[in-house]
């Protein structure tokens, strides 16, 4: 399935809030949390990414993390949605860094690519050519270019929210997207040779 | 878009705004890593609401834990013997002029049926005793934002004089900004906290200050007197990568709790 736009509605803060709270004493409330956040986090990473098996396990890696930090994350400064944001921003600088097979949870949970699931998602990730020439530009870009750009364009953000996850001013965040789209025409314009 | 082909900033931008997404999602990943999550969840030891009170969870602790008994086991002796070693590491000095040791005073405190009680079944906190001199202590359990007073006395038995319970109230109306004053001597009284200073050493830094308001219940044995006050408190958030760790601190009195 291939999204015009990734719309999701925003949870009302004061549920999430008390959502937040409940998550950390009672799993259930953890797994509402979950539901709510778990396509925007996998969309996110797959298509900073366009790796279904990376996809998999930087997500699972970010909901981990979130698990075992909830019970530090305090609502002042960052919402949680931004703070999964920020979880998966890293992970996605370390992915490069990590041995895929580190944690054994991310191979038990990994969908198989043998699938019929896993080659349908795979097909319809690459028959869209327009997103794919300009993920392989993007992906030529320093990753902190890559970041603003694809929170701006691809995850809809604005640009006072890609400051918050990326903690960074927001002039600094405006001046990386002008020169991030550039560098990214200039990529583009030479046809990804370099 | 085609590669190679020059385009201007706004075409560029354009394409962006406008190109089809991919939205697909992989249901197994999706059901498979929320199970498992749910699971280590379960796993997981619990913050303990602020307003639960250690003389009603007592009979119930052992049985609340979702952990297997060994495993319960297991972590409390490890950290009973982290928590005793450090003790004795950092405090072995008398207790003024009265020869009895700190690690003595860790012993009698460890063992004391009412504190033993209010410490979390799997064991995971940090204790911290500090010599107020006049045979009089401190106790710190960080978990619960515990503080309590207490005596040893001439016979050697540790008598509780003072519990004192910290717990936030929910987000103020009206102010929440320090004044710049209050902001520096935040800062100063946070970085002369040993668990400040450590978070800083691994690469924490202060990343948000605000006015926050906690209720603060006092049980004065000795007076046989309860009194539940409202305190502002500057909260701090240190923040190193995602990890981030909440401190409290009174500026009239200078102490800072963890959160």
């Amino acid at each position: 399935m291939l999204l015009k736009r990734y719309n999701i509605n925003h949870m009302e803060i004061e549920r999430e809030k008390i959502l937040v709270a409940r998550a950390k004493l009672e799993p259930e409330a953890f797994g509402e949390l979950y539901e709510e956040y778990y396509s925007r986090i996998f969309g996110y990473v797959l298509r900073r990414t366009a790796n279904l098996q990376l996809a998999q396990d930087i997500t699972s890696e970010v909901f981990f993390k979130a698990l075992k930090g909830i019970n530090n994350f305090y609502w002042r400064g960052i919402s949680f949605s931004s703070w999964l944001y920020r979880i998966a921003s890293n992970e996605i600088a370390n992915s490069y860094r990590r041995n895929v097979n580190d944690h054994k949870y991310q191979q038990e949970v990994r969908t198989s690519p043998l699938s019929q699931d896993y080659i349908s998602a795979e097909l319809e990730l690459r028959k869209n050519e327009e997103y794919q020439t300009l993920w392989e530009g993007i992906s030529r870009l320093p990753p902190k270019y890559q970041e603003v750009i694809t929170l701006k364009y691809f995850e809809d953000k604005e640009l006072k929210e890609i400051a918050e996850i990326l903690r960074k001013p927001e002039g600094t965040v405006k001046s990386l997207l002008h020169r991030g789209i550039e560098k990214l025409r200039s990529t583009l314009g030479r046809g990804g040779d370099d | 878009m085609t590669k190679g082909v020059k385009m201007n900033t706004e075409e560029l931008v354009n394409g962006l705004e406008n190109v089809n997404l991919p939205g697909m999602e992989l249901a197994y990943h999706r059901q498979q890593l929320k199970r498992t999550l749910l699971e280590s969840h379960r796993l997981l030891p619990k913050p303990l609401p602020n307003k639960v009170r250690f003389h009603l969870l007592k009979p119930f602790i052992g049985l609340a834990s979702r952990q297997p008994v060994w495993k319960t086991l297991v972590i409390s002796s490890l950290t009973w013997i982290v928590v005793v070693f450090i003790l004795a590491f950092v405090f072995f000095a008398p207790i003024s002029n009265n020869g009895m040791t700190i690690a003595m005073a860790t012993d009698l405190a460890l063992n004391n049926a009412q504190i033993k009680a209010i410490l979390p079944a799997d064991g995971t906190t940090t204790v911290m005793i500090n010599d107020i001199g006049n045979r009089n202590i401190e106790i710190f359990i960080q978990k619960h934002d515990v503080y309590i007073n207490a005596e040893i006395n001439t016979s050697g038995v540790l008598k509780i004089k003072k519990i004192t319970y910290y717990s936030f109230l929910p987000p103020q109306q009206g102010r929440n900004a320090l004044t710049v004053e209050e902001n520096e001597k935040a800062v100063k009284l946070a970085k002369a906290d040993i668990r400040v200073q450590s978070l800083q050493n691994t690469g924490f830094t202060i990343q948000h200050i605000e006015a926050v308001y906690c209720n603060v219940v006092t049980n004065n044995i000795d007076a046989a007197k309860v009194t539940n006050v409202k305190q502002m408190f500057a909260f701090l958030i240190l923040e190193s990568g995602s990890e981030q760790k909440g401190f409290l601190v009174n500026l009239e009195t200078g102490l800072v709790l963890s959160r």
